[in-house]
């Protein structure tokens, strides 16, 4: 990768920027995130906890718990606005191409939309015995031309992005909650939490046979492996062959980086309280926690931590996401927008009207939109 | 001991209160031969009947954080609302029926439960404090709760302090956990109008009956087997342990203390109650259909006069942490109140994002029936949002979309 790519803003298309998940933009915030009120609103039909999407000539792709997905231009109207069947919480993503768009439901539909009229290409359900919900952030594998999700049916699963068929699955496990990660290779990163021995397994998977490599168990000390115990996505720090992922087990839970050069784990941290929000990368390869303690907790890559901050929240829900300069930004459940500047110092940008719980996007030129449960879109 | 206070007219409010054993017993056999071989409300089509159902003005009003004054002066904006909260409460007794639940030692990813699964206790300190200076002689806080103290003791780990609360409400407070009998020597046996889905009549602690004003304070959660918890799934928590406890035994037991599952949710298990207190139409290990007919048998036999929902922080998927990671928490900012539980819980189902309205087993009542539904065609109230009144900030504002609860098991699979 030369410098100069390296360097370039990558089109935000899934969750956390691109598939390592790690919520990075690779420029400056725009000004106006650091100026104290949002430079405009965006409308959604209901409340918003999926991340914005982004295609790359700016539009902006907002799905809603209230079923809709819809297309704003840079100037802010919406072009086509879709009605899905069941709420969406998990955050859409869009094809390398920006020619569709794919959305999953709280029903456990996985829709393939036309990304420049909202028409369905194809829609298929999630097969399950019980209940099919997908919550989890959509994947989209370029060379497998793959959609990665998982559901309470108990299996992650890899659809053909062309026709909705099923190319390969694996299990889950008893918490399918958390989204997955993947690496330039298109090998897939997850979580899950398992009954028989008890506890939580890393696991690596090629996507193409379904075929799984556990490369880490964490077993389960006093409490049953049932409680939000896996819930955020890995994140994938490629350049340094990191990954970190978190384990919500017994009354606390813990920080892993795993190295992916040597198979093992480097190092783990203690968090005093569960995680539920998928961590960012900061662009030195620190690692930024927002815990269910309501704290900002940032971690080097040597595992030493460079600060924690309170954010006088009860407890944070969403995962922050950074830029280039290392400022961090996220929104809390009563509606705050914190900036933090490099040396973790604390700044409450803005007050929406209800709860933030989802996390937050860059478009292509800085600007960060703050999804809200008040149906609106913050773009700072 | 019966130290309890005097209250203003002993006379029930629970439209089936006042009866001995004998009197029920005698009732039961006059009235046994002028029912039907199955409930009309059981065999009936769905349809309303010809008088429509009560309404009562409902009001929402939004509220962030669980700062004490900010909820009190929301709270107190609501109430004035209703209009006439005031005069409810003036020189009378008030119980206020929390909604707590089988252990205040479990947490939710380290979150304390009363930001999760059980009301707030600065939204009952508010609303007891409110009570308070519209006139309340005194505000009993009660649930039942799985300890062996009766008293405040048992709701300090919900974060109840009795201090507090006394404090804040001139000392005109108390506690009661109604577990069972406590200090009364005798149950009330209270009847269930019409005679009950599956409950003919109910057998509780004496609190939910010597008093001239009952209150319904829930929690706004997803509900596996009601779909939605509220004002009228919060009663669920008046029949005692001892007499409808899993731990009970086969004689009642006022030692028991766990949780209810045989006799009121797989219905396997009859009540130890002293009279014949079941019907018998039950299913059994069917909670979407015991559940949501327990509810209306309770809801008519305890008629609930002020409902308040505290929606400030929650969860959403399902009602408690037992459930595991299948709940997940929420921060709705609402604070629901109305008169009338069946609106208000219909209103409080609007605000989650679904239509009260919703056919049986259906979003979010995905596995069972609709009690709200049910309590319309029972002529507790009007549960359909068209037809209701909403004040304070409005449905529109003050939506905030839950991920419904799940379903157990796809019928079509």
């Amino acid at each position: 990768m030369t410098q100069e790519t390296k360097n370039r803003p990558t089109v935000w298309r899934t969750s956390g920027g691109d598939n390592t998940r790690r919520g990075c933009y690779r420029g400056k915030a725009a000004t106006a995130a650091q100026a104290g009120h949002p430079q405009s609103i965006l409308r959604a039909q209901g409340g918003v906890r999926a991340s914005v999407v982004f295609d790359a000539r700016n539009t902006a792709y907002i799905a809603d718990m209230a079923g809709s997905i819809q297309a704003c231009g840079e100037e802010g109207g919406a072009t086509w606005v879709t009605g899905l069947e069941g709420g969406i919480a998990a955050s859409p993503v869009l094809s390398p191409d920006d020619a569709q768009l794919y959305a999953a439901t709280v029903r456990g539909y996985l829709y393939a939309l036309d990304a420049s009229s909202g028409q369905t290409a194809w829609r298929v359900s999630i097969p399950s015995k019980t209940d099919p919900r997908i919550l989890s952030d959509l994947l989209h594998l370029p060379r497998l031309n793959a959609i990665v999700l998982n559901s309470w049916g108990g299996n992650f699963y890899a659809i053909d992005a062309g026709n909705g068929q099923i190319i390969s699955s694996w299990s889950a496990g008893i918490t399918p909650y958390a989204a997955a990660a993947a690496d330039p290779e298109e090998h897939v990163y997850c979580l899950r939490a398992v009954w028989e021995p008890a506890g939580i397994q890393f696991v690596r998977i090629d996507p193409v046979t379904g075929k799984e490599e556990v490369m880490h168990f964490e077993s389960k000390k006093t409490r049953p492996p049932s409680r939000m115990t896996v819930a955020a996505a890995p994140v994938l720090d490629i350049e340094r062959n990191v990954v970190y992922f978190i384990t919500n087990l017994d009354k606390e839970c813990l920080l892993f980086s795993y190295s992916l050069q040597s198979g093992a784990v480097l190092w783990n941290h203690p968090l005093s309280r569960y995680v539920q929000a998928i961590p960012c990368l900061r662009p030195d390869g620190s690692v930024v926690i927002a815990d269910l303690h309501g704290e900002i907790q940032v971690f080097a890559p040597d595992g030493s931590r460079r600060f924690r901050c309170p954010t006088g929240t009860d407890y944070l829900e969403a995962g922050a996401v950074c830029d280039q300069s290392g400022w961090i930004y996220l929104g809390d459940p009563e509606g705050h927008v914190h900036a933090l500047n490099p040396n973790g110092v604390d700044r409450v940008l803005f007050e929406a009207e209800r709860a933030i719980e989802g996390r937050p996007s860059f478009d292509n030129r800085g600007y960060l939109f703050i999804p809200s449960m008040d149906s609106n879109i913050y773009i700072f | 001991m019966n130290n309890h206070p005097p209250y203003s007219r002993i006379l029930p409010v629970c439209p089936g209160y006042g009866w001995s054993r004998r009197e029920f017993l005698k009732s039961m056999v006059a009235s046994a031969a002028m029912l039907p071989a199955v409930s009309p409300v059981l065999a009936a089509p769905r349809e309303s009947p010809p008088v429509p159902p009560p309404r009562a003005l409902s009001t929402i009003g939004l509220c962030k954080r669980y700062d004490y004054a900010e909820v009190r002066r929301v709270l107190s904006v609501m109430l004035e609302e209703l209009g006439d909260v005031c005069a409810l409460a003036k020189n009378h007794y008030v119980t206020v029926k929390l909604n707590l639940v089988n252990t205040s030692e479990e947490d939710l990813g380290g979150l304390p439960v009363w930001l999760t699964v059980t009301v707030h206790p600065h939204v009952a300190m508010a609303l007891g404090s409110l009570l308070v200076d519209y006139g309340a002689k005194q505000v009993t806080f009660c649930d039942q709760l799985p300890f062996r103290e009766l008293g405040a003791e048992a709701f300090r780990g919900y974060g109840y302090r009795i201090e507090e609360f006394s404090q804040a409400m001139d000392g005109k407070v108390r506690f009661v956990n109604t577990r069972n009998r406590g200090e009364y020597d005798s149950y009330a046996l209270v009847k269930v109008p019409d005679g009950g889905e599956i409950a003919s009549c109910w057998e509780v602690n004496q609190t939910y009956i010597k008093t001239d004003v009952l209150v319904s304070l829930g929690k706004l959660k997803s509900h596996v087997s009601a779909g939605i918890t509220g004002g009228m799934k919060n009663l669920y928590g008046v029949p005692p342990s001892s007499l409808y406890g899993d731990d009970a035994g086969d004689e009642p037991n006022e030692d028991a203390m766990e949780y209810r599952s045989g006799t009121m949710h797989t219905c396997t298990k009859k009540p130890l109650t002293s009279v014949e207190s079941f019907t018998g139409k039950t299913v059994e290990n069917d909670h979407g259909f015991n559940v949501p007919r327990l509810i209306v048998d309770l809801n008519a036999a305890f008629p609930i006069q002020l409902v308040v929902i505290d929606g400030i922080s929650s969860i959403q998927s399902a009602e408690g942490w037992w459930i595991g990671s299948l709940v997940s928490v929420c921060r709705p900012g609402v604070l629901i109140a109305g008169r009338n539980p069946v609106c208000t819980d219909a209103v409080a189902t609007a605000v989650m994002g679904f239509d009260p309205d919703a056919p049986d087993r259906h979003p979010p009542f995905a596995n069972g029936d609709n009690h709200l539904a049910m309590a319309r065609r029972k002529g507790l109230g009007e549960n359909r949002i068209s037809a209701l009144e909403i004040a304070g900030v409005g449905l529109e504002k003050a939506r905030f979309e839950y991920v419904p609860t799940y379903q157990r098991v796809n019928p079509s699979s």
